[in-house]
C-alpha cells in the first residue's frame, strides 16, 4: 500500500510551501495520510482524530521518549480536530519508516474514533520499543541465531513446499503469533540453539505449544555450529535468498515488513555479515498426544508466562520426518 | 479543614470545564486553557489570544498572545488533572512545562514548514515567528488546575537576549483570583532586605502612614513588571509625555543621581497590607513586604526612573526615592485615593476632570472611538480620525509613540489636531444637544460634573452609532461656532453657541440627522442657514444690558428665556429632518437581546461554514475564526453566550460578510 514510489510521487518538487498528501483508505472514516513537507521532503504519517481521541491519546504522549530519527507531534488542526505526525527525520531510517507507517496506519484504521490516536501512539510506542531494543549493535547473538534458524527453515523447507508469497505470509513469529510459522493445516515452531550438545529445548511460555485451533504441531529443533568466518552462512546470504525469491513472487514488501519486524533493520546490514553458521543436526517432533508440555489450560488460575525446558530425550516416540512435515505443509498427507 | 474551600474549587472547577469541553467538543485541556485566558484577559493579564496546541517530545504549547504593542510576546502552556486534588504540581514540573514553552519557540519555524497554512499550528508558529522579531520581552505562562508545591518561581532567564518571565498560575491563584473579586490580583512587593522606615501615629482607624525612602532602581523595576498596573489608581499617567516636569526628573538623574532625593518630591504609595519589621518596643522600623501598591501619586517620576533605567541604561546606583505609604483597607481605596491624588499635587494641576479618566463610560468610548474611520471629505480624499483625549496629554503620548518621521507625519494625518476633543467638549457637544446650555455655560469643570451625572443615571449604550452621533454633534457644535463668530459673538462667543445649539436643537425636536453629518463629516447648508437666523435672536437675550452675562447665562431663567423667542424652522430646515428623533439606547439590556436574536437568527451550520471559510482563505485571523467555532459550539449546546461574545461574534460575522464570505455560495 504505502511503497516508494508513493513516496517519490509525493516528493515531487512544490512551488508552494506546504505539503502533499494522500488519504489511505478511502473506505475508512478516519482521517488518515502519508505526506511530504515542502520543500523540507520530509515523509510522514498523518492521523487526525477529534477532541475525545486527543484527550485519550494525551497521557500517553507525556511519557513517549525519543527515538533517534523517528518524530511524533501531536497539534491542533481547528478547534475539535487534531493532528497526529509522525515523520522520518534522519535518513538512515527511510526504510523502516514506510512498513512502521503503513503498520500504524493500518492499526488505527479499525479503532473507533474515540481510540484512533490512542492506537496510532500506543503502536508508533510499540515500534520504538522494538527499534530500541535492537539498539545500535543491532540483534543480539540469541536473536541473530534465532531469526536465522527461522529463515533457514522458511528458505529450505516453506519456499520448497509452497509457493513464495503463501510461504512468505505463513511466517507470521514476527507479528508476535504463537508459533513461529502458521498455516491452515499446520503451526511450526522454531527453536535453535548453538550449544555443543544441547539435551533440552526451552519452551518460552504456555501457549508455544498449546495446538488448539491449530490442527497440527511440528516442533523443530535445530542445533548450529556458530563461528565468525568460516565456511557458514551469514544472516545476510540467508536474508538475500528469500527476498531474491520473494521479489520474483512480489512477496517482497510484506517480506521486508516481517525482517524489520523481527528487529532486521536495512540500515544496519553490515552488521550480520558474521557470524556464520552452519547446521549440525536438525530435530523434528509432532506435537501430539502425550507430548511432554504444559499448556494454558493446565496452569492454576494466575499463573501465566510459564517458561520450561523439555528433555530431548523424552521425545524420541514423537520424532516425525521432514518429509512427514512437508507433505503436511503442502496438505497433501491425506 | 482550611484547605476545604480550595477542594471544593478544584472539584467545581475541574467538572465544569469536562462539561465545558463537552458542550462545545472541546478537547479538555484546550478549554481549560481558553477559560483560563478570558479570565486573565478581563482583568488585563493578556491581550489578543490564540489557543492552538502543539506538542511533540521536549515541546508543549497551548497558545499564544501579545501586548497592543505587540512588544511582548506571551506563550501559554497547560496541566490539567482530571484528579485535581490528588495530583500536585512539583517544581520540576513547572521547570519542565516552561522548558517545552521556551523549545517551541526555537523550533517554531521549522515546526511550521510541516503543516499547511489553514491549520492552527501553522498560524501558531507564524504568529509567533512574526511576534518574535519585534518583541523585547517573552513571557512564559503555565495554567494549572492542580496546586503547585513550588516554592520559588524559576529565574527569569533569556532567550536569544530577550528577557523571559515566568508566570504560573496554579490552583490556588486561580482560586484567589476568582475569589477576590477585585478586577485583579493586587501586587505584592517583598522588599529583601526591608527598608528602614518611620511610622507615623494616626488618628484614624483604618489608616495609617508610614514614610520611607526606596531604592529608585527597585521602583524601576517594579514599573517594568507592574507597568500601568501600579498605576491604575493614578489619574496621570497619560500626562507624562508633554510634561516638561520629567525632562527634569531625567537629567537629575542623569547628572546628579546623589541629588535625586534632595530636588524630588516623591512618591506617594497605598497598600492594603504590609509586613513591618519591629523593634524591641514594637515600633515599626522596616517594611519587609506590601500587598496591592499602588503609586497614587508619583507616576511621573516612577516611570522616568524606569525610562532612564531602561532607555539609558542607567543602574540608578544612588537614587533614593522618598515615599509616603498609605496602609488602608481596600474598600477605602476607592474614596481616599482620588483625594490623595488631588490633595498632593504639586506638580501639573489635576483637574475634576482628569480624575474620572478612568470612568468606564470614558473607557469604553475612547475604545470605541479609536475603531471610527470618518469617510473622506473629498472623493477620494484621505480617511481620518477623530481622537478622543480621555485624559490629558494622550494625544501628545499617542503622537510621541511614533518616533519616526514619517509614521509621525502619517499619525498626524490620519488625526489632526483640530480633530482631537477632550472629555470637557464631549460633555459640552452632549449637554447642549440636550438642551442643557445653562450647563454649559456653567465652566468646562461643572458642565462635565453635571454630566457625569447624566451618565452614571442613564448609561448610555456606548457602540460605534453612539460615537459617531456624538462626534456628529461636536461637529454641529463646531459650525454653530463659527456662526457665532461671523455674528460677533465676540467674549460670550462659548455662551451663545451653546445657547443657539441648545435652542435649534429643541426645536427641532432633536431631529437633526447626525448620522448624514457624520458621514458628510459636515452640516448642510439649510441647519447653517437656520443657525444665522437663529444667533442674533439668541444673542439679544443672553447678552442684555445691565445683566452680568456670564452669570446670567448660567441659569436656568436665561434658558427659559432663550426657549420662549418666537422662531420657527425655515422650511428647507424642515424638509431635511429625520421623522423622528435621533435615538440612543440607553437600557442595554434591549440592545443585546436585539443583538442576540440576530445572531440567533444566523443558522448554527453558517457559523460553521464561516468558521471553515476563514480558515481556508485566511481572511480573518486566527482569534476571530476561533470566536466563530465557539458560537457555532454554543448554539449546537445552548450554552450562554455573553453581550460581549454576541458583539465581538456580530462585528466578526459582519467582516465575513465584508471579505466576501456568503453561506450560500456555490
Amino acid at each position: 500500500m504505502i511503497d516508494e514510489a508513493l513516496w517519490q510521487e509525493l516528493e515531487v518538487p512544490q512551488t508552494n510551501r506546504g505539503r502533499s498528501t494522500r488519504r489511505l483508505f478511502p473506505e475508512s472514516g478516519h482521517d488518515i495520510h502519508v505526506g511530504v513537507s515542502h520543500p523540507g521532503r520530509q515523509r510522514m504519517l498523518l492521523v487526525r482524530g477529534g477532541s475525545r481521541a486527543v484527550d485519550r491519546a494525551r497521557p500517553l504522549l507525556v511519557d513517549l521518549r525519543e527515538t533517534h530519527g523517528l518524530s511524533l507531534s501531536c497539534n491542533s488542526v481547528s478547534n475539535r480536530e487534531f493532528e497526529l505526525q509522525i515523520s522520518l527525520t534522519a535518513g538512515e531510517l527511510r526504510e523502516v519508516f514506510t512498513p512502521l507507517a503503513e503498520d500504524i496506519a493500518r492499526t488505527s484504521k479499525d479503532a473507533s474514533s474515540e481510540t484512533v490516536l490512542e492506537r496510532a501512539v500506543r503502536r508508533f510506542a510499540y515500534w520504538q520499543q522494538l527499534m530500541r531494543s535492537v539498539g545500535s549493535q543491532g540483534l543480539g547473538r540469541e536473536a541473530r541465531l534465532g531469526l536465522y534458524g527461522e529463515l533457514r527453515y522458511l528458505r529450505t523447507h516453506l519456499l520448497a513446499a509452497l509457493p513464495t508469497r503463501a510461504a512468505v505470509e505463513a511466517w507470521t513469529g514476527p507479528e508476535g503469533s504463537n508459533q513461529d510459522f502458521q498455516l491452515p493445516s499446520v503451526a511450526i515452531e522454531v527453536k535453535t540453539t548453538a550449544k555443543k550438545n544441547a539435551s533440552t529445548v526451552r519452551i518460552a511460555n504456555e501457549r508455544q505449544l498449546d495446538d488448539r485451533g491449530v490442527g497440527r504441531l511440528v516442533l523443530v529443533h535445530l542445533a548450529l555450529d556458530e563461528r565468525r568466518g568460516g565456511l557458514g552462512e551469514s544472516l545476510n546470504s540467508v536474508v538475500d535468498d528469500i527476498r531474491a525469491a520473494a521479489d520474483l513472487a512480489s512477496a517482497s514488501a510484506l517480506f521486508e515488513s516481517r525482517l524489520i519486524q523481527s528487529g532486521y533493520l536495512p540500515h544496519q546490514r553490515d552488521l550480520y555479515d558474521e557470524p556464520r553458521y552452519t547446521l549440525r543436526r536438525a530435530d523434528l517432533w509432532a506435537v501430539d498426544e502425550g507430548f511432554p508440555r504444559i499448556v494454558e489450560t493446565d496452569l492454576p488460575n494466575g499463573v501465566g508466562n510459564c517458561a520450561y525446558d523439555i528433555s530431548v530425550i523424552a521425545l524420541e516416540k514423537h520424532r516425525t520426518t521432514t518429509e512427514q512435515v512437508t507433505e503436511v505443509i503442502r496438505g497433501t498427507d491425506g | 479543614m482550611a484547605e476545604l474551600p480550595l477542594a471544593d474549587y478544584a472539584r467545581t472547577l475541574t467538572g465544569d470545564i469536562q462539561t465545558l469541553a463537552e458542550a462545545e467538543d472541546g478537547s479538555i485541556p484546550k478549554t481549560f486553557t481558553r477559560w483560563v485566558l478570558e479570565q486573565l484577559e478581563e482583568s488585563g493579564f493578556v491581550s489578543n489570544m490564540t489557543v492552538a496546541y502543539h506538542s511533540g517530545h521536549g515541546v508543549m504549547v497551548y497558545g499564544f498572545g501579545y501586548s497592543d504593542d505587540r512588544s511582548v510576546l506571551d506563550l501559554y502552556t497547560t496541566d490539567f488533572s482530571l484528579d485535581p486534588m490528588a495530583d500536585r504540581l512539583t517544581k520540576a514540573d513547572v521547570t519542565r512545562h516552561f522548558r517545552r514553552l521556551l523549545a517551541f519557540l526555537q523550533k517554531a519555524s521549522s515546526i511550521r514548514g510541516n503543516f499547511d497554512q489553514p491549520t492552527e499550528v501553522h498560524q501558531l508558529c507564524e504568529g509567533v515567528e512574526k511576534l518574535l522579531a519585534n518583541a523585547s520581552k517573552v513571557r512564559l505562562f503555565l495554567f494549572s488546575n492542580c496546586e503547585s508545591t513550588a516554592r520559588t518561581q524559576p529565574e527569569p532567564t533569556d532567550f536569544q537576549g530577550l528577557p523571559v518571565e515566568h508566570h504560573l498560575w496554579d490552583l490556588a491563584r486561580l482560586y484567589r483570583h476568582q475569589t477576590s473579586g477585585a478586577a485583579s490580583e493586587p501586587i505584592v512587593v517583598e522588599f529583601d532586605p526591608p527598608i528602614s522606615c518611620l511610622s507615623v501615629q494616626s488618628i484614624e482607624p483604618n489608616l495609617s502612614v508610614t514614610l520611607a525612602v526606596v531604592p529608585g532602581r527597585h521602583l524601576a523595576e517594579l514599573y517594568e513588571e507592574h507597568r500601568t498596573r501600579l498605576l491604575e489608581l493614578n489619574v496621570r499617567a497619560f500626562l507624562q509625555a508633554r510634561s516638561t516636569v520629567n525632562r527634569g526628573i531625567r537629567l537629575t538623574l542623569l547628572n546628579e543621581p546623589g541629588r535625586f532625593l534632595a530636588y524630588n518630591n516623591g512618591i506617594t504609595a497605598t497598600a492594603t497590607d504590609a509586613e513591618f519589621v519591629e523593634d524591641a518596643e514594637g515600633r515599626r522600623v522596616g517594611i519587609r513586604r506590601l500587598t496591592g501598591l499602588q503609586i497614587v501619586n508619583g507616576g511621573q517620576t516612577t516611570a522616568t526612573l524606569h525610562h532612564v533605567f531602561k532607555r539609558d541604561k542607567r543602574d540608578l546606583a544612588g537614587v533614593s526615592v522618598q515615599m509616603k505609604l498609605t496602609l488602608m483597607s481596600s474598600d477605602d481605596l476607592m474614596k481616599i485615593v482620588p483625594s490623595i491624588s488631588r490633595y498632593s499635587n504639586t506638580q501639573n494641576k489635576v483637574t475634576l476632570v482628569d480624575l474620572s479618566a478612568n470612568d468606564k463610560f470614558h473607557v469604553e468610548f475612547e475604545r470605541i472611538s479609536r475603531t471610527l474611520w470618518a469617510p473622506p471629505t473629498t472623493a477620494g480624499g484621505p480617511q481620518t480620525r477623530w481622537f478622543y483625549e480621555r485624559a490629558r496629554g494622550s494625544y501628545a503620548v499617542e503622537e510621541a509613540k511614533h518616533t519616526a518621521v514619517a509614521a509621525r507625519r502619517k499619525f498626524k494625518a490620519e488625526t489632526p489636531a483640530a480633530q482631537r476633543f477632550a472629555k470637557s467638549d464631549l460633555a459640552k457637544f452632549v449637554n447642549a444637544w440636550n438642551g442643557l446650555p445653562h450647563l454649559v455655560s456653567r465652566g468646562a469643570q461643572k458642565n462635565f460634573a453635571a454630566f457625569q451625572d447624566n451618565v452614571k443615571k442613564q448609561p448610555p449604550v456606548i457602540d460605534a452609532d453612539y460615537c459617531r452621533r456624538t462626534i456628529a454633534m461636536g461637529i454641529l457644535f463646531k459650525a454653530i461656532d463659527r456662526v457665532a463668530k461671523v455674528h460677533d459673538a465676540g467674549s460670550h462667543k462659548a455662551l451663545i453657541t451653546a445657547y443657539t445649539t441648545a435652542r435649534l436643537c429643541e426645536e427641532t425636536g432633536r431631529r437633526i440627522d447626525l448620522d448624514r453629518i457624520w458621514r458628510e463629516q459636515k452640516v448642510s447648508d439649510a441647519v447653517v442657514q437656520a443657525a444665522h437666523d437663529l444667533c442674533p435672536l439668541v444673542m439679544d437675550i443672553v447678552i442684555q444690558d445691565g445683566k452680568h452675562v456670564t452669570e446670567w447665562a448660567k441659569s436656568s431663567k436665561c434658558w427659559e428665556e432663550v426657549s420662549c423667542i418666537p422662531w420657527t424652522i425655515p422650511d428647507e430646515l424642515a424638509e431635511e429632518l429625520l421623522a423622528r428623533p435621533v435615538e440612543f439606547a440607553v437600557d442595554t439590556r434591549e440592545e443585546e437581546e436585539e443583538q442576540l436574536s440576530r445572531l440567533k437568527q444566523i443558522e448554527l451550520s453558517e457559523w460553521e461554514m464561516l468558521a471553515d471559510w476563514a480558515r481556508e482563505t485566511r481572511a480573518l485571523e486566527l482569534a476571530e475564526q476561533q470566536i466563530a467555532t465557539m458560537i457555532a459550539a454554543k448554539l449546537a449546546t445552548n450554552g450562554t453566550i455573553t453581550a460581549a461574545q454576541v458583539r465581538k461574534a456580530l462585528e466578526v460575522y459582519d467582516r465575513a460578510i465584508e471579505e466576501g464570505f456568503s453561506a450560500f455560495a456555490p
